[in-house]
């Protein structure tokens, strides 16, 4: 079991966002994590990437418990993270963008390699590879975003809205993408606004309200439950 | 055509004005006066730049103004004057410019740690929090004063010169005191310059900058780095005072005015920006040493204020700044 999150409590001052989740996501899979805004959602994911505490609760990567670690921690055991609003480096190029992304990395023939691979498999960050980040479109930045998380070599990923603003063309193809990590073998637990990218996606999910899992299961489970329909996919 | 954007009008509109002071300045006195005005601006600028620079890296990359920091500049040339003089196990047993040097680098240890002890156990409580970090460091700096006259007297102390002699320029004699002030805040200069564009510590340094939370994501140790900037800065500010020292003096109170000047150069400059920090420093290096001669101190020191005021109408984000702080 890649990563085990249990009984996860997330505060921020008086506010419980976070109330004694449970989560499993196992390996070279995709794992959903479905809710409104304010659900706790991201909360959890930030705590499993590092950039916020956990107020009670365990967070265990492969046998090694993670809760308390910074991010330059956990980046070692693998893990990266595309953050919600892509957050890339405006000011820099993309190529400084994408060697930042081997920040944690020693291996300087494996990162020029990399960043090869990255051109190949993002064209379009070849293209714009001397240009600054700020400079590019949503979708060039989203790409630019999961490349960038790419560069760690991850084992482990971590998507934070990867699809939010974007066109449905740039959605179908990150959802290629996607697929794409998963069939290499990353494990991918994904926050997401959009039901359908999401049930399509994952092989198992969960449905968060309130700071709490309402519900989880696998795709079809969750189509079938007529709270799902109801609520989530306006039938 | 970067340079010539109108965001950069008044750093233009100050440029030519220099450009004008000097030129009358030429006409109307002559050029041995010029030079020798010159090079005291040149000397101010690098020693008030030595100082700004380590606030503007503190405040780019962690958020913070230490008002303690002409403090740590005076306890650089405290620091050079306890090895020089009153311990004087160096003189003794070295010639005096290897135990300078040694003395400067001491300075520069003793200060960079001081420095690393203050961020983590005084600022790094705060979280980023200005205010309360503000308040800590007037307080900080005004115990460090306290500490240096109850340990040392309120006498002026004065070290002794490691590079007797002079050289002229154009005419004008410079003492070898200054010139190695020169070249040494020159070759500081160069080196920081270097890491911050060459080197994966400045790359991370500009990606702290522009976001502190996806810096970290990318596997920068953001606690290290907080640490290794702050020894960085109050060593740079340790060595300016360290060089300013034997040219001037030493005295519990001497940070005061570089500390003023340097919060000027980095709001003038721009905050967080390097090159703004430069430019302003030179130029209110410059005001101050034309100012003094032609105009006497005072007026020199309303028209430094004058001017910063006045840029700061026009682009309130200072010379180069892009706003976002």
């Amino acid at each position: 079991m890649p990563l085990l999150i249990k009984d996860l409590h997330v505060r921020y001052g008086a506010l419980e966002a976070v109330q004694g989740v449970n989560i499993t996501v196992p390996d070279g899979k995709v794992v959903g994590i479905l809710g409104a805004n304010g659900a706790g959602k991201s909360s959890v994911l930030k705590a499993v990437a590092g950039t916020i505490r956990s107020a009670a609760g365990e967070i265990w990567l492969d046998d090694k418990r993670i809760d308390g670690m910074g991010p330059h921690q956990s980046i070692k055991l693998g893990l990266a993270t595309v953050p919600e609003g892509r957050r890339v480096f405006a000011g820099m190029t993309v190529e400084e963008n994408l060697r930042l992304g081997a920040y944690s990395r020693n291996d300087k023939p494996g990162i020029e390699q990399d960043l090869q691979t990255m051109f190949e498999r993002f064209p379009i960050l070849k293209e714009r590879r001397k240009q600054h980040a700020g400079t590019l479109s949503g979708g060039e930045q989203g790409q630019l975003a999961i490349a960038r998380a790419l560069m760690v070599r991850p084992r482990f990923l971590l998507l934070d809205e990867p699809i939010q603003g974007l066109s449905p063309v740039i959605t179908d193809l990150f959802f290629d993408i996607i697929l794409k990590l998963r069939d290499e073998g990353v494990t991918i637990m994904m926050v997401e606004h959009n039901v359908h990218f999401v049930l399509n996606l994952s092989s198992y999910l969960y449905l968060m309200e309130q700071g709490k899992v309402r519900i989880e299961g696998e795709p079809k489970e969750l189509t079938s439950s007529e709270y799902v329909q109801m609520m989530y996919l306006g039938r | 055509m970067r340079f010539f954007k109108k965001d950069y009008g008044p750093a233009w509109a100050l440029f030519l004005s220099a450009i004008a002071l000097m030129v009358y300045v030429l006409v109307e006195y002559n050029f041995t006066v010029f030079v020798r005005v010159s090079m005291n601006g040149i000397v101010l600028g690098l020693t008030y730049l030595l100082v700004a620079l380590g606030l503007a890296l503190m405040w780019g990359v962690m958020h913070l103004l230490n008002f303690a920091h002409g403090q740590f500049f005076m306890m650089g040339a405290f620091s050079v004057w306890y090895f020089m003089v009153r311990v004087d196990v160096l003189t003794k047993y070295l010639p005096i410019v290897p135990a300078y040097l040694i003395s400067l680098v001491l300075a520069m240890v003793i200060v960079g740690m001081m420095g690393t002890l203050v961020e983590r156990y005084l600022f790094r409580r705060f979280g980023g929090d200005l205010l309360p970090a503000l308040l800590i460091s007037l307080g900080l700096g005004l115990i460090l004063a306290q500490a240096m006259i109850l340990a040392f007297g309120l006498l002026t102390k004065s070290i002794p010169t490691a590079f007797a002699g002079s050289q002229r320029f154009f005419g004008v004699s410079l003492t070898n005191e200054r010139l190695a002030l020169v070249i040494s805040a020159l070759v500081l200069l160069v080196a920081l310059w270097w890491l911050v564009s060459h080197t994966k510590f400045g790359r991370a340094m500009v990606a702290i900058r522009e976001d502190q939370t996806a810096a970290a994501l990318q596997g920068i140790d953001i606690g290290k780095f907080r640490l290794i900037v702050m020894f960085i800065g109050s060593a740079l500010a340790a060595v300016a005072g360290g060089l300013y020292g034997p040219v001037f003096q030493v005295t519990p109170e001497m940070g005061t005015g570089p500390m003023a000047t340097a919060f000027a150069i980095i709001v003038l400059g721009g905050l967080g920006s390097l090159p703004g920090a430069g430019i302003a420093a030179f130029f209110l290096g410059f005001v101050e040493s034309f100012g003094a001669t032609f105009l006497g101190a005072t007026i020199a020191q309303f028209f430094t204020f004058a001017v910063i005021i006045l840029v700061l109408i026009f682009k309130p984000t200072g010379l180069f700044g892009h706003g976002g702080h």
